[in-house]
Parts: structure tokens; C-alpha cells; sequence
């Protein structure tokens, strides 16, 4: 199953993370030559995208924060033994419930209208994850199965609520109203549009770490993604910690939403997410089911994102390209690990 | 060594092999013959499995070398070794469950079946060996509808179809009832008659003298002597493998108990047969409190159905369990583990440990919701619930570098020793203890017995699941006998046979004509 990744900057995960990247990078730099750039000049506008310039940062940052979120939120479902593949519909419900009371209610006090909508974006995902988590518990539906196709509802539902009933009068597109100004995600970093969410999903990190490590519950967590029968053995109950860890899942997915309606968007809108959630699962496994390697793989994501945008903007490279480097990352550690499975290595058995 | 020793076949030179923390195999030179059934002996930790993993490549050797018939060999992966004819049949088998015998033969043969395999010449071909070794097997059955004993047969016929010069067997009669200890027995001489070599890895004594002709003692990783088993006593080997006197062993016997209030009633409980699972049919006993109540039967006859229905894992079809005076019949786990029924699992690695774990985290699962280990069941108290593991530790010697080093790191006695303290500490009013002592060595199986007794001495009614007759014999009060599903026998231990037991066990204990008074079988028709 899935081991925990060593720690430690010789592991092979890194090593093949690290090479992923590199990998990506080379392969990226080709490609950009075949479209008829200079690859060094798209290196260079890359990283003021990215990275050396004060509003590149931001925008990394932005687009790393749903990454983030929902990767631990993938943390703490997978590292229980429950495969939350909902990340994607858990963000879209989330940003639901969001639009919902940023919209519909208020104005109000700013810090209470967000609170309000963050804490109906983190119900909204987790009750959506948690009614996957009973379907097994109750029916033996695999939450593989039920949390995958699950997704595609959300997404539907998010475009009918912006095509009906919740569709904004004033609105162009298939989009709700704008959403009050006191229910949004305050900017951070004068100059860019790094939002107060990202704070909150560093804050996630420490919830997450603290959680798995330092609570009852987390420690039962873990009990279980590792083994369930000697849990259930020793007096857990295995489906409580499915529902539990669902739902603690889903909510970090319904933040995720949040974010991009309160900090980002500023309305509900159809398509806002762009595969969001799925990235967001393929960080937390490249980053082993770590939280803090999560926010260093979601980062890395963000600005992988963030620089390609910019060459796209300046140097009219398709933004195509940014998933093929994405891609490459992730292919290198599957490789890695299959590698270490066929040669029985991995884990030593004594 | 004798002049007329044949050359040696497999020979280790100075091996040694080291894991984080410690020296498995330490500077090891043995010689594996031909023609000789060779017993490695010694306790669990002993460094045997790892010095056969080295032989077959799962692990690399730090230092030493490995000779095939006289000509150093590097031995990187398995495959490797299957290349010089070494074949390792492991504790625990590597068949895929759901393929017949002959599919998973054909699996690991597939170079020689090729592509498109003519089924029915490899079946011939495997009854042929089979008959040749006595390892008779339908060829045609999926390995998972086969007993654990036929399996293992399985894997030895896959050594032998790849005409394998040197067969480890690793602890190969854990998984055996008695009367097929004997068969494989028969077998690995006729295998070693053949001019191959016999590599039994055991902790068991009386095998060695048994079965093998040479034998080799290890303790914590070194040699302490090869000798041949003509030469030498179980006294001596014994003496070696535990390295104290031997005077100080032996498994605690019964005092006079008074017996207590009946803590655990069974009624006329019933589970349905399946594939491969005879059920239970109306079962029905009283446990009372201080005293063991032994389950005996052959492998298969209900036990594991007995073990789930009672720990809360399943609900019976028909009959009642109480517990004292509450009925637990339909309670889960959770809630029976909460009332008091604690359960020492049958298999320690799968339903016992998080192996991947801390010694701290699996000692103290089950508890860290009480209030002296968390604030409101949640926050860990982590200062408190290390001093608890270290005490653990301390109380059950368990021997472990920290409480912080994960249990998959420990050797057999010890994890058992992680799940006794667990079990044990939370005081359990009834507790059921399946197979607790299996795979032990001699001073890891005395501790846990103790700890039995001692649980007993303190008012614990303890159902006792074992396979070892003298266990059962000396250490229970009273005996039940699973038979197909069905207790046929209930037998005072003190009054009880090794014998009789195993005519009841065999399901032919029940003779009309044999004593029946007082404390005698009370039986059942079946």
C-alpha cells in the first residue's frame, strides 16, 4: 500500500521528484523551441512570472492555495485508508456554499461574513465527502467509485445554479452575483493578489500535521489507513473513522472552493476550478501524503502554473505546456515507485 | 568436520549483514551438503531468516561470501539465486489465492512453459513430482480453498520443478497440524536422499532431532556451533539457543483454582458453514472468572469462527453470548472491547500491530481516549502516554532501542510482547488469546504464559485458542474440543491425556464404553 515517504532529501521520492522537475523544465525548454521561442527568454519571462518579481510570487502563491488545500485534504482521507478521489467536487461544492452566504447574506461585519462563508464552504464539501463516506459505511459503495463520480455531479451542479436560480443579473457570463465585499478573502501583499486564504491553508498545514500526530483521533486515523483489521481488533470503530476522516477531508476541499470564490473570482462561476481538485490529489501523492511536503509540491505547482501563464501573456506559448511539465513530475515518481516495487525494495522486512 | 563429509553444495563464508540499529548476521561460515537435512536453530532474533534472505538474495551481505559448490557466487535478487538452485519457501507463502495450483506453478515456471502452456502435461507433470515426494496435491484446485499445509506443499513443489540443488524451508511446521508435521518430515528426507539439501529453519527442538542430520545453533547473530545431530542432545542444543539453563523453563502448571462467577455464557450459538468453514453449530460454554478454558482442535474446525463471533467481529445466526449479565450477542467490537473482551489476535502482524507504527502508538491504541492519556479525547497527552509505553516496555521486556521505533523493527517475541501489553493493560474482564505463543521461541512463549497466569491469578476468565497440546494440558483448568464446527468435548485438564485429547480432536474421542465419571468428557454427538 502506500508507504509514507521517507523524509529526507536522498530519498528516492525526492531524488525522483527533483528529477521530475528538472526533467519537466528540459522537456518544456524543447518544446518552446519547437513553437519558435527562445527557450532562455522563456526561462527568464517564466521566472518573472513565477518567481523573481514581487507580483509573480503572488500569483504562484494563489494558485498553489486550492492546490494546497485539497492535497491535505487527500492527506488526511488517504493516510486514513479511505481513497478520496473528490477533491474536485468537494471544492466545487465548497465554492457553493461559499457564493451562497457571500452573496445571499450580508453585508455584515467583514470578519463575521467570511468567517461565515468559509465555515459554509468547509460543511458544504465535507457533508458532500461525508455522503460518500456513508454510502460505503451503510452500502459497501467503494468511496474510489462514489467520490470519482461524484465530482461530475458537483460540476454540473455548479453550472445549472449559474445558468438557473442562482444566476446573477448583472452577470455576463454563466455567473452569480458578485459577491458582497465583506465576505471577501482580504489581499495580504500590497501590489498582488495574494489573498488571506493562503495563510489559511499554511495555517491547514499545521491543522493537518497536528492532527494526524498530536490528536486521538489522527492517531486512529493512521491506525487505520495502515491496518484496519488490527484497529477494528484493538476496539476502533473503522467506520466512524471514515466518516470522521471524509469528512475533515472534504472541508479542506470545500476551503479550497472558498478561496478561489471569496479570494479570487469574487463570484461562483462556471468552470472557475480548471481541474483544481484533481491537481491537487496528484500533489499530495507526489509529495508522499506529507503535509509539509505538500505545501512545498502545491507551491512548486503554483508556480509552475504562474510562469506559464506569463509566457502565454507575453510570448503566446500555449498554456498546454504547463501540463505536460506538470505531468512529467508526476509520471517520474510513479516510475520511481514501480521501480522500487519490482525490486522488492521500498520497505525492509527484517 | 569428518573427512567423509560430502563437499559442500552451498557454503557461507564469513557472512555478515547489518541492519540501522543491529548486527543480524554476525561473521557466519556454515556448509549446507548434500544428501543432509540441516536444522538451523535458535529463538526468534536469532538472525536465521535473515541469514537465509542473504543466501537468497533479498538482502545484500556486508561482508562474507556465498560458495555454490565450491565457486563464489553474487547473489543480487532472487532470481539470482534461483539461477544457482537455492529455493526459499517462506514463512508466509507467496501464492496468488485465486489461481489454481497449477496456474500459480505455471506462473513461476513460465519460462518453461512458454507462451501458450499445454495444461495438461505440466498437471501430469506436478502429480508425477508430487507422487515422487509425497506432495500429492490436486493440481486444479485455486490455492485459496487449500489449508494452509497443502499450500506449502505447493511452494516446495515449486522449488523441486526448477530442480532447486539447496530447499530453505522457513519455520515450515507453524502452519502444520501434527500428524502432516510428519509427512513433510518424510518428505524433506527423501528430497535430501535424492542428493539435495535441506535447510530447516526451526526454534523448534524436537524437529531437529527428528528430521535433520546436522545442525547449526545460532544466538544474536553468530554461529555458536554446527555439529550432527547423532552427536549430540536436545539438552545441549536447547541450552545453546537460550543460552541459560534450561532447569528455569517450562510452561507454569495449574494451581488448585477456586473457580469464579461465570464471566462469559455461550448458548447454542451458530454460524453457517461456508467454503472451506465448517461454522459453528449450537455452541455452548460457560467461561468463568480466573480460570483458562482451553479451545483444542486441529486448525479449521471453528476456532477462527469462535475467535470472530466472541471478539465482536461478526454476529452468530441464532444463539445468545452474554457477558456477566449483559448480552453481548450482536455488540461490535468497539462495544465489546469497551465492556471488557480483549483479544489477543491469532495473527499478530495482520490483526494485532500497526507494524508500520511506533511501540508507543501500538501499545497504547486502544486507550489514548482515557482521560490520563488526552484533554477531552482529543489532545494527545504525549509526555503521559511515553511514560505508559516506557513502562510497557520495562513490565513486559520488551526489548526495543526506544518506545519511539516503529514495531515492524522488532523481532516475533517482542511484537507479540507490544500486543500482550496492550491487551493486558486495560485490565480485561474476559480476554481470548488466540494462538498467543505462536511462532515464539522457548523464553518469549514462557513469558506470555506467565502473563496468562498471572491475568488468571488476578480474576481474568481466559479462553485460550492453542495448537500446542502441553500448553494446553498444563496451563488450562478446563479443555473444549472444536471438532467440525461442534464442541465435543469439554475435559478437565488435570484429568486429561495427551492422548485422549487428540482421539477428541480427531473427532473419534466419543467411545461409549469409556469412563465417564466425574470430570471425565462431556460429549457430544456430532
Amino acid at each position: 500500500m502506500l508507504a509514507r515517504a521517507r523524509v529526507g532529501l536522498r530519498s528516492p521520492v525526492v531524488v525522483s521528484v527533483g528529477l521530475g522537475f528538472a526533467l519537466s523544465f528540459l522537456v518544456g525548454g524543447v518544446l518552446i523551441a519547437l513553437v519558435g521561442q527562445n527557450p532562455a527568454e522563456a526561462l527568464r519571462v517564466g521566472f518573472e512570472g513565477a518567481v523573481t518579481t514581487k507580483r509573480g510570487l503572488g500569483n504562484s502563491l494563489v494558485f498553489a492555495t486550492p492546490r494546497l488545500l485539497v492535497g491535505l485534504g487527500a492527506c488526511v482521507a488517504i493516510r486514513s485508508g479511505v481513497f478520496n478521489l473528490g477533491g474536485e467536487g468537494q471544492l466545487q461544492m465548497g465554492a457553493v456554499g461559499a457564493a451562497l452566504v457571500a452573496v445571499l447574506m450580508g453585508p455584515m461585519v467583514a470578519p463575521l461574513h467570511l468567517l461565515l462563508a468559509l465555515v459554509a464552504a468547509a460543511m458544504f464539501g465535507g457533508i458532500w465527502a461525508g455522503v460518500a463516506a456513508l454510502l460505503q459505511v451503510q452500502r459497501g459503495a467503494s468511496v474510489l467509485i462514489t467520490t470519482l463520480l461524484m465530482n461530475f455531479v458537483a460540476i454540473f451542479f455548479v453550472q445549472y445554479l449559474v445558468q438557473g436560480p442562482f444566476q446573477g443579473e448583472t452577470a455576463a457570463y454563466n455567473s452569480s452575483e458578485r459577491i458582497h465585499a465583506s465576505a471577501e478573502l482580504p489581499v495580504i501583499l500590497p501590489g498582488t493578489r495574494l489573498h488571506l486564504g493562503f495563510a489559511l491553508a499554511v495555517a491547514a498545514v499545521v491543522f493537518t500535521v497536528v492532527l494526524l500526530h498530536r490528536t486521538t483521533l489522527g492517531t486512529e486515523f493512521r491506525a487505520a489507513g495502515f491496518n484496519p483489521r488490527a484497529a477494528l481488533f484493538s476496539g476502533l470503530s473503522p467506520r466512524r473513522l471514515v466518516i470522521s476522516s471524509m469528512f475533515i477531508s472534504g472541508a479542506l476541499g470545500g476551503l479550497a472552493g472558498a478561496g478561489e470564490i471569496l479570494g479570487v473570482q469574487y463570484r461562483l462561476l462556471q468552470g472557475f476550478s480548471a481541474n483544481i481538485g484533481f491537481e491537487g490529489l496528484a500533489v499530495a501523492f507526489l509529495a508522499g501524503l506529507s503535509p509539509v511536503a505538500t505545501l512545498v509540491v502545491a507551491i512548486l505547482f503554483g508556480a509552475l502554473q504562474s510562469g506559464v501563464l506569463q509566457l502565454q501573456h507575453e510570448l503566446g506559448i500555449p498554456v498546454s505546456i504547463a501540463l505536460i511539465m506538470e505531468g512529467l513530475p508526476i509520471v517520474c515518481l510513479a516510475a520511481a515507485r514501480g521501480l522500487s516495487l519490482l525490486r522488492g525494495g521500498g520497505m525492509g522486512s527484517g | 568436520m569428518c573427512a567423509s563429509e560430502p563437499v559442500a553444495l552451498v557454503r557461507v563464508e564469513n557472512l555478515t549483514k547489518r541492519f540501522p540499529r543491529v548486527v543480524a548476521v554476525e561473521n557466519v561460515s556454515i556448509d549446507f551438503r548434500p544428501g543432509r537435512v540441516h536444522a538451523v536453530v535458535g529463538e526468534n532474533g536469532a538472525g536465521k531468516t535473515t541469514l537465509m534472505n542473504v543466501i537468497y538474495g533479498v538482502h545484500q551481505p556486508d561482508a562474507g561470501h556465498i560458495l555454490v559448490n565450491g565457486r563464489p557466487v553474487t547473489i543480487r535478487r532472487p532470481a539470482d539465486a534461483i539461477r544457482e538452485g537455492i529455493a526459499l519457501v517462506h514463512q508466509h507463502f507467496k501464492l496468488v489465492p485465486s489461481f489454481t495450483v497449477a496456474d500459480n506453478l505455471m506462473m513461476i515456471e513460465h519460462r518453461k512453459v512458454g507462451l501458450v502452456p499445454d495444461r495438461r502435461a505440466f498437471a501430469e507433470t506436478i502429480a508425477d513430482v508430487g507422487r515422487r515426494y509425497g506432495l500429492e496435491v490436486d493440481p486444479h484446485v485455486r490455492v485459496r480453498e487449500l489449508p494452509l499445509g497443502l499450500r506449502q506443499r505447493v511452494e516446495i513443489l515449486a522449488g523441486l520443478l526448477r530442480d532447486a540443488r539447496l530447499l530453505i524451508l522457513d519455520e515450515p511446521t507453524t502452519v502444520l497440524p501434527p500428524p502432516e508435521v510428519a509427512d513433510l518430515f518424510d518428505t524433506l528426507k527423501r528430497i535430501a536422499h535424492e542428493g539435495r539439501a535441506v535447510v530447516l529453519i526451526t526454534h523448534k527442538l524436537k524437529e531437529v532431532f527428528d528430521v535433520a542430520d546436522t545442525f547449526s545453533v545460532m544466538r544474536r547473530g553468530t554461529l555458536l556451533r554446527t555439529g550432527r545431530t547423532a552427536d549430540s542432545s536436545p539438552a545441549e542444543v536447547a541450552s545453546l539457543m537460550v543460552g541459560r539453563d534450561l532447569g528455569t523453563l517450562g510452561i507454569p502448571t495449574t494451581g488448585e483454582q477456586e473457580r469464579g462467577a461465570v464471566a462469559l455464557r455461550v448458548e447454542d450459538v451458530d454460524v453457517p458453514a461456508e467454503e472451506a468453514s465448517p461454522g459453528l453449530s449450537s455452541v455452548t460454554f460457560a467461561l468463568h472468572e480466573g480460570e483458562i478454558l482451553a479451545v483444542a482442535g486441529v486448525e479449521g474446525n471453528g476456532q477462527s469462527e469462535l475467535v470472530e463471533v466472541l471478539a465482536g467481529l461478526r454476529a452468530p445466526t441464532g444463539g445468545r453470548i452474554a457477558l456477566g449479565d449483559r448480552d453481548i450477542t450482536n455488540a461490535s467490537r468497539r462495544r465489546s472491547a469497551r465492556l471488557g473482551v480483549g483479544v489477543i489476535p491469532g495473527d499478530r502482524q495482520a490483526e494485532g500491530l500497526i507494524l508500520p507504527m511506533s511501540v508507543t502508538e501500538n501499545v497504547s491504541l486502544d486507550r489514548i481516549r482515557e482521560p490520563e492519556f488526552s484533554r477531552r479525547g482529543l489532545w494527545l497527552v504525549i509526555d503521559r502516554i511515553r511514560a505508559f509505553a516506557r513502562k510497557a516496555v520495562e513490565d513486559y521486556k520488551i526489548q526495543a532501542s526506544s518506545v519511539r521505533i516503529p514495531v515492524r523493527m522488532l523481532s516475533g517475541g517482542n511484537q507479540q510482547k507490544v500486543v500482550l501489553a496492550r491487551v493486558l493493560s486495560s485490565d480485561p474482564r474476559i480476554l481470548i488469546a488466540a494462538q498467543p505463543t505462536r511462532g515464539l521461541d522457548i523464553a518469549a512463549t514462557r513469558y506470555v504464559l506467565d502473563r496468562l497466569a498471572a491475568a488468571r491469578a488476578s480474576g481474568t476468565g481466559i479462553l485460550l485458542f492453542s495448537s500446542d497440546l502441553d500448553q494446553v494440558l498444563s496451563l488450562a483448568d478446563r479443555i473444549l474440543v472444536l471438532f467440525k464446527g461442534r464442541v465435543v468435548a469439554t475435559l478437565e485438564a488435570r484429568k486429561t491425556t495427551r492422548e485422549e485429547l487428540g482421539r477428541h480432536m480427531a473427532g473419534v474421542g466419543s467411545t461409549p464404553a469409556r469412563d465417564s465419571a466425574g470430570g471425565g468428557a462431556v460429549d457430544q454427538d456430532g
